[in-house]
């Protein structure tokens, strides 16, 4: 290898290393726009805070996952995750508001929500090499969203479909 | 997750796991003695407190390398190739990503000299545990 070879290689290194480093704080930066558009879009009642808290997006670079994160709106969950059958009453839920009786009618692993979005997203192969995907633990989102009509990520999957790009060119920053 | 119920001992194995094709000495504290045909060694510890976030937690991994001091003419030099050898193996395989645990973002530290043969550089990671 001559010299112009050697120096042309290690600058090529150097430029797609400061090239990967921007494109993750890129994708990051655009995770947690997604994941603020996932909060203020909401329209479910919380009554653990399971679903809010458990928002939260992987960043994969070579379809591993390199970052969790999860959404911090400061309070965590009242409580585990119900499980089907099980009844509570006469307490105060997550938003504040009093509750007399509530029986939970989806089945769920019981445990904390970040935690079950954890394990989706350790397990999750992207489509694609670098990208970031972004979920909540609750296994009764989907109950939300189809059975009564609330939104929970499905506007935040039409947002990342329409403005996705230009958010994360807006991110990017240059390399001058 | 609870804090004080996660296991360190699978953690350990992950991050000793994932740390195989680095070097084939890896402890989890310094040896008082290494043999002297031993040039390089790799220690794993979680030297700080787990913040518990319900579902999941976070603590900080450590993998410190160790390279046995280089003597020239009486003068001990460290051997600061083979750290630098041995730093950019370890970030060659991070993230570590496993159903228990996520270990990435790594920060170097100077360990310096262990007035026991060897200089040192620390690693610090963050790590997410589920």
């Amino acid at each position: 290898m001559n010299i112009n070879e050697k120096a042309i290689r290690e600058g090529r290194a150097k430029f797609e290393a400061m090239l990967n480093e921007r494109k993750a704080m890129a994708f990051i930066t655009v995770g947690n726009a997604l994941l603020n558009d996932a909060e203020l879009s909401a329209e479910y009642r919380n009554l653990t805070g399971n679903t809010l808290t458990s928002l939260s997006f992987g960043f994969y670079e070579n379809y591993n996952l390199k970052e969790f994160i999860l959404l911090e709106n400061g309070k965590p969950p009242i409580r585990r995750k119900l499980t089907k059958g099980e009844v509570v009453g006469d307490f105060l839920d997550y938003d504040g508001n009093v509750r007399s009786v509530f029986k939970a009618d989806i089945d769920t692993d019981g445990g904390w929500g970040s935690s079950t979005s954890y394990q989706f997203l350790s397990g999750y192969k992207p489509q694609q090499s670098t990208s970031i995907v972004i979920t909540t633990g609750t296994e009764y989102s989907e109950y939300l969203e189809q059975e009564l009509g609330l939104n929970v990520l499905t506007d935040t999957r039409d947002e990342a479909r329409m403005n996705g790009r230009v958010m994360f060119l807006n991110a990017f920053k240059k390399i001058k | 997750m609870i804090a004080g119920n996660y296991n360190i001992g699978d953690l350990s194995k992950v991050v000793r796991d994932a740390m195989a094709g680095v070097n084939a000495n890896i402890f989890t504290s310094r040896p008082e003695t290494v043999p002297a045909a031993m040039s390089d060694f790799i220690v794993v510890s979680f030297p700080t407190r787990i913040y518990n976030r319900l579902g999941i937690g976070n603590t900080t991994c450590r993998i410190s390398l160790y390279a046995r001091n280089k003597v020239i003419n009486n003068i001990t030099y460290e051997d600061i190739t083979k750290l630098q050898t041995m730093q950019n193996a370890v970030y060659a395989k991070l993230p570590i990503t496993d159903t228990k645990c996520l270990i990435g973002n790594p920060i170097p530290v100077w360990g310096g000299n262990d007035k026991l043969g060897f200089h040192c550089l620390h690693i610090q990671l963050d790590v997410t545990i589920k």
